[in-house]
């Protein structure tokens, strides 16, 4: 039987390009505001909001996870909102719940996507 | 039986202005400062309030707190509750749209014109749905005529109550046409024409309003006012953040009042996690392939509205509140929401689709009646939990009541004895049982000054060249108002008796006024100008001359006055003492003279002839409003003609 540890660990080794992408899009993204010409287009932008969902776009594009799966965690993390307005920590909800519209705005566009693929040769269409 | 309905922006009318109204005329000289306007932004609304009271109230002597109910609040809830049912042909659809949070703000507030475009908009959305999903079947029984006509004439009724909401409407309408277009659901080849004959049928009906409004110029009217404030007013009217908007809550629930955010409230995020759980049951579909694909378009189009609703009704709150700048700064249309809350009726659309279809799925067809009953009660009684409120009494506004201070009618008495023409000057502003009329306008102090608070408008009163310009408006009175609703002098949201005191105690100051002092009136201090005030209708007297022309004029109507000036020996300036606006045309016979803009916004026409003169005074587009009007009822008969006989056909 392996250990907890040596399980999180073999999970690690696992990801770990995965994590150091999310980890250095996050804060490029964050820092964007202090890099000249850059914070021109993102200065106004929260930076940890905007961080948080470019690294859900780029974790999308890479692992590409079928749409169902981006719905389950949409909502989950969705109702992870509901826990933090709750205890009155409306900020970390905003935070949460715009991550859940971003990955709800995903998946329907790829729902989309894969609609138009799948009717492409129907012939039943005018 | 019914008594009137007061509150919110729902005016108040005497039954003295009830008995004068007519068919609405293009130029409103109460509007929108009390110094008059061009009135065609909202001129079908106009329509709409001004033809029944006309008809029924005035003609056939129904009261009016019977017709405002019926052609306002009882019309709104029905079909709001109607058109939410049709989206989704649920009776929970009907109910989500009809008492959501944001719609009883609205009616609570009392812009019943938004609400009942709020009401009939998903009835538009979906009678559009039908005809691109059945558009093969109309275009080969020829039944595409008969279906755009009805959305041409919902749509201009629409339009009629509020332009902004249909704007929205037409969004719904062209995202839907877009995803269809997509999705290769309908040919843009065959469809383009019939949507071309659907928007000429459009435009005949709304010509009315389309001809006077593009012939007198747009920028005339203020029909794009709101562009002018800038996106800085659209941050300080961002009150929604997204969690708000995407739980369908208004920011100032229970409430209403204005600027008062309260925290969010957990209960409503349930509200999109039952939304959004349709999206799970979207490739469950096993039968009738055709069938289950325009059911998953439909789930992902709400979806994707609802996203989209709830992006844009958070203004520029995060996140990426930047887009919703630029978008209001640069996007065609986007500056008519100022206020970005109206974006929640996309949502409300949406949730009146998507929950339902939560709940039909959840409960699938193999589970029994039973349980499918106790999770529609279970969901009906949330949703009585979350407008408990309204039951509560807790939602302030609009509320029904028989008396009206009497302080207010003995001012009516007083004022409409009066036959010479008059304006009246409110410091700060008008009251809601504040009289006015035509004869008598009432000009907002606050609003002409373009003034922040009661100071300003008491530091204007008090500078060298105010009791000119008063006398210049003809303005015989100025009014500090009795706030008997607690709506005008404010602090911290409470009345501020202080306020009031010292609004009225620097007015007693002025030496050119003189306080009216009628035990009636009470706590509404009227001050009457000292020295003669102009007329409507004067000759600007600057070159000083000792004999001046003597000027008689009469009004026909709103727009037209038929002016008579005797004893001219030279050239003179006649001032109209109205808005300026280059529509205004003084003519006689011989010559016609246009109006040129005075120092202070006023028209006035240089007048070369001597002798006694005649003239009409006319503001010249309102014969557009007339032909409009007619080419309107026209394109209306024929298409109700076209209807008839589509339908008779039909039946053959």
């Amino acid at each position: 039987m392996k250990s907890n540890a040596r399980k999180f660990f073999e999970f690690y080794k696992r990801h770990i390009p995965e994590i150091l992408l999310a980890v250095i899009v996050f804060t490029l993204t964050a820092s964007t505001q202090d890099i000249p010409y850059l914070n021109i287009l993102i200065v106004s932008f929260n930076p940890v909001l905007t961080g948080v969902i470019a690294v859900w776009i780029v974790f999308y594009f890479v692992i590409n996870p079928p749409v169902k799966k981006i719905f389950i965690w949409a909502l989950l993390i969705f109702l992870a909102n509901f826990v933090f307005v709750v205890f009155h920590r409306e900020r970390i909800g905003e935070l949460i719940a715009s991550l859940s519209y971003a990955m709800f705005f995903t998946a329907v566009i790829a729902e989309i996507s894969e609609m138009k693929n799948k009717l492409k040769n129907d012939s039943s269409n005018v | 039986m019914f008594n009137d309905i007061i509150g919110g922006d729902w005016p108040y009318f005497f039954f003295e202005n009830l008995k004068e109204m007519a068919f609405p005329f293009l130029w409103n000289t109460n509007w929108p400062t009390g110094l008059g306007g061009n009135q065609i932004i909202i001129l079908p609304l106009k329509i709409y309030l001004q033809v029944p009271i006309l008809i029924f109230v005035n003609y056939l002597n129904i009261p009016w707190p019977i017709i405002q109910r019926i052609f306002w609040f009882w019309l709104a809830f029905g079909i709001s509750f109607y058109s939410g049912y049709r989206i989704g042909k649920s009776y929970i659809g009907g109910l989500i749209y009809a008492t959501n949070s944001w719609i009883l703000m609205v009616i609570g507030g009392g812009q019943m014109g938004v609400a009942l475009a709020f009401a009939i908009a998903p009835f538009v959305l979906s009678k559009f749905i039908e005809f691109i999903s059945n558009f093969r079947t109309l275009l080969e029984n020829n039944k595409i005529t008969q279906a755009l006509i009805i959305i041409a004439l919902v749509l201009s009724l629409q339009i009629v109550w509020d332009f902004r909401v249909t704007y929205l409407t037409l969004f719904c309408l062209l995202l839907y046409f877009l995803l269809s277009l997509f999705l290769k659901k309908i040919s843009l080849k065959k469809i383009i024409k019939p949507l071309f004959i659907g928007l000429l049928i459009f435009i005949g009906l709304n010509f009315f309003w389309i001809f006077p409004l593009v012939l007198s110029g747009f920028g005339n009217t203020g029909f794009f006012k709101e562009s002018f404030i800038g996106a800085a007013s659209m941050k300080f009217l961002s009150f929604a953040n997204f969690s708000n908007s995407i739980s369908l809550l208004h920011p100032n629930w229970p409430e209403n009042i204005f600027g008062k955010i309260y925290f969010m409230r957990s209960q409503f995020l349930f509200i999109p996690l039952f939304a959004f759980f349709s999206l799970f049951f979207i490739n469950n579909f096993k039968r009738n392939k055709e069938e289950n694909k325009e059911k998953k378009m439909k789930v992902l189009y709400f979806a994707l509205l609802a996203l989209f609703g709830a992006f844009l009704a958070k203004g520029t709150n995060s996140p990426f509140g930047v887009i919703n700048a630029w978008l209001f700064s640069n996007f065609p249309g986007m500056d008519l929401f100022r206020d970005p809350i109206k974006f929640y009726i996309l949502v409300a659309i949406a949730y009146s689709f998507l929950i339902p279809y939560s709940l039909s799925r959840i409960t699938g067809k193999k589970v029994k009646s039973l349980y499918k009953s106790i999770l529609y009660i279970a969901f009906f009684v949330y949703w009585v939990f979350l407008t408990f409120p309204l039951f509560a009494d807790h939602v302030h506004g609009i509320s029904s009541r028989k008396n009206i201070p009497q302080e207010y009618v003995d001012l009516k008495d007083f004022f409409y004895e009066r036959k010479d023409f008059f304006r009246t000057f409110w410091v700060p502003r008008n009251q809601r049982f504040g009289f006015n009329s035509d004869h008598h306008p009432a000009i907002d102090a606050g609003n002409i000054l373009n003034a922040a608070n009661y100071l300003e408008i008491i530091n204007w009163l008090g500078k060298e060249g105010a009791k000119e310009q008063l006398a210049r408006w003809s303005v015989k009175y100025i009014i500090v108002p009795y706030d008997s609703e607690g709506e005008i002098f404010l602090e911290d949201r409470k009345y501020s008796t202080k306020k009031y005191e010292e609004t009225v105690s620097a007015l007693n100051s002025l030496d050119f006024l003189e306080r009216i002092k009628t035990q009636s009136f009470n706590k509404i201090a009227i001050f009457e100008l000292k020295e003669r005030i102009n007329d409507h209708i004067f000759i600007e007297n600057k070159k000083g001359f000792f004999d001046k022309p003597e000027v008689r004029w009469v009004s026909i109507d709103p727009a037209r006055y038929e002016v008579e000036i005797k004893n001219v020996k030279e050239p003179v300036s006649l001032i109209f003492s109205e808005s300026f606006d280059a529509g205004w045309v003084l003519s006689n016979k011989q010559e016609s003279i246009n109006s040129d803009k005075t120092k202070d916004g006023l028209n006035s026409f240089e007048i070369e002839k001597t002798g006694n003169l005649n003239y009409n005074l006319y503001f010249k587009p309102q014969k557009y409003l007339q032909a409009g009007v007619v080419i309107s009822l026209l394109t209306l008969v024929i298409v109700i003609l076209v209807l008839i006989k589509l339908k008779k056909g039909a039946r053959k």
